[in-house]
């Protein structure tokens, strides 16, 4: 190694810092809950959107699992990303909310139903300039 | 309220100028709109200039409206920037409305500048990008033909459309665009050759999505009383509508909500009702937009645009021309430049000066502009009617 080497240590940045966090190698998705009306939110929402009230919203683990909604192969991203790859929208369970995500974990030729049970991970979504690594969420398909 | 006319209208043709500075495109449109008008720059009371993009691409943000109106003189009075997405330009279009249908002021200028291509298509794609939520869809990977393509597919399940429905969108456009002397693209193409071009995000095909472009619009807005002074075919803007999303995360996504709002906001204004449109600008940034955007206003019932394509309804001459200037798809979408190269399109069909595209006798015609993403919901949309 040379000094160069040792002083550019890269550093791991999540690329939503706070969006999960890890209990016994499991993750989970980290967002809001509403005490009056139920609603989940990922992003956190810090005032319930439909109660209109900040009271009763407080910090929540949130889900690992959830079902395909709808996907598709990008094919041309903006300059950080390095396509092909597959995003998707996936239905959180047991919230029903909607998060976006790169989808991991299968062969792009492969077609996959709506519907399909989908499984949190947390992996390297791509480098920034700096060569640091970027990680986040992302959802496999459980085939 | 006041009644509020479009006195002139200029536009510079769609295309690619990398070597031409904004602020010339800016003036060219600017300039052909006060000639258009027969005015003088020194009787435009207030101005608003959409812009989306340009503060990322070459870090020109901030003044570009005051940058554009030193050219032709206009300085003194109250300029505002505007930045809305896709409906940058409309909501620029739709401040001069409210200036003077208020009374505050009788004259007001809008224009829509925008220079997308930048040598480099990902920096290009960076800024579109921009349209959505930086720090949460995009900062995942997620950009504006991923945004589009995940309600097509969700459209193609509920309503059974298939990808050459979606494709006949583009060759109706590029059909149109071959007509309009403005269009960056005059190249007709087919089904074929739009499901057989490059993939961009799954179903769509590069045909399917708006290309970058360049250009600018420009249109001048009068009171009735100063209006008459002008000229003697005023295009009265009957309604103007703008609504955002509700970004509900267990909502739709093959709908979007806020364009029945804007629809219906803006043909209740008008007193009038989608059977009276002669032509309709909406925003088909990809096919499948023009899909769920006619359909969302209430222009086309709920997932029958697939026969429409089918019957060929909405070609000049159809039920309803949509985009007969080729639309984004073929006249190009310079983005802040669009919402006001729509409202130019419109009125000249209404004084009969639309050439080989006029849409025969129409009377009303509707400009749609939609734009962003976020929170997988569309967070501008600016819907006006004009009439003559």
């Amino acid at each position: 190694m040379t000094q160069q080497s040792i002083s550019n240590e890269k550093k791991i940045i999540e690329a939503i810092p706070g969006a999960f966090e890890m209990e016994n190698g499991q993750p989970y998705l980290v967002g809001t809950k509403c005490a009056k009306c139920g609603a989940a939110f990922f992003p956190p929402r810090y005032i319930c959107t439909y109660c209109l009230t900040d009271e009763g919203v407080q910090k929540a683990r949130l889900g690992n699992t959830g079902t395909l909604y709808s996907y598709t192969v990008i094919n041309v991203a903006s300059k950080e990303f390095n396509p092909p790859y597959a995003f998707g929208f996936v239905i959180l369970e047991p919230e029903k909310i909607r998060i976006p995500s790169v989808l991991t974990g299968f062969d792009l030729a492969q077609e996959l139903k709506s519907g399909t049970k989908m499984q949190m991970v947390i992996e390297k979504l791509r480098n920034d300039e700096y060569g640091n690594e970027i990680v986040s969420y992302k959802f496999r398909p459980v085939l | 309220m006041r009644d509020v006319a479009v006195i002139g209208v200029g536009m510079t043709n769609f295309g690619k100028y990398l070597d031409t500075p904004i602020k010339e495109l800016g003036r060219v449109a600017t300039w052909d709109a006060i000639k258009d008008a027969d005015i003088s720059p020194k009787d435009i009371q207030i101005a608003y200039v959409g812009n989306a993009c340009l503060g990322v691409i070459t870090g020109q943000a901030m003044v570009l409206g005051q940058i554009i109106l030193k050219e032709v003189g206009i300085r003194g009075i109250p300029i505002t920037n505007v930045e809305n997405a896709c409906a940058s330009g409309s909501s620029a279009f739709r401040e001069a409305w409210m200036a003077v249908a208020s009374g505050m002021y009788d004259v007001a200028l809008a224009v829509g500048a925008e220079k997308l291509y930048a040598g480099d298509t990902r920096l290009s794609t960076r800024a579109l990008a921009g349209g959505s939520e930086i720090e949460y869809e995009a900062n995942l990977g997620l950009t504006m033909p991923g945004h589009w393509a995940l309600r097509a597919k969700r459209f193609m399940e509920k309503y059974g459309t298939t990808r050459e429905q979606f494709a006949k969108v583009s060759v109706k456009n590029h059909k149109n665009g071959c007509l309009n002397p403005r269009s960056q693209y005059k190249k007709e193409c087919t089904v074929e050759e739009v499901l057989n071009s490059r993939m961009i995000a799954d179903p769509l095909t590069i045909l399917s999505c708006n290309p970058l472009g360049d250009g600018a619009a420009a249109a001048v807005l009068a009171s009735k009383e100063v209006a008459a002074k002008y000229t003697t075919k005023p295009v009265w803007v009957a309604a103007s509508a703008l609504s955002s999303g509700s970004y509900d995360l267990d909502r739709e996504i093959s709908r979007n909500q806020l364009e029945e709002v804007a629809g219906k906001q803006a043909f209740e204004m008008a007193g009038l009702g989608p059977e009276d449109l002669d032509l309709a600008e909406v925003h088909d940034c990809f096919t499948i937009a023009e899909f769920m955007r006619v359909e969302g206003l209430g222009l086309v019932p709920e997932g029958e645009y697939g026969k429409w394509m089918d019957e060929g309804w909405s070609e000049i001459g159809g039920k309803l021309a949509v985009n007969p200037s080729g639309g984004l798809l073929a006249k190009g979408h310079p983005v802040g430049a669009t919402g006001v190269a729509q409202v130019a399109e419109v009125v000249w069909h209404l004084r009969g000066e639309a050439g080989e595209r006029q849409v025969p006798g129409a009377k009303v015609g509707l400009a749609h502009c939609s734009g962003g993403g976020v929170a997988s919901d569309t967070p501008a949309c600016c819907v006006h009617i004009f009439k003559n």
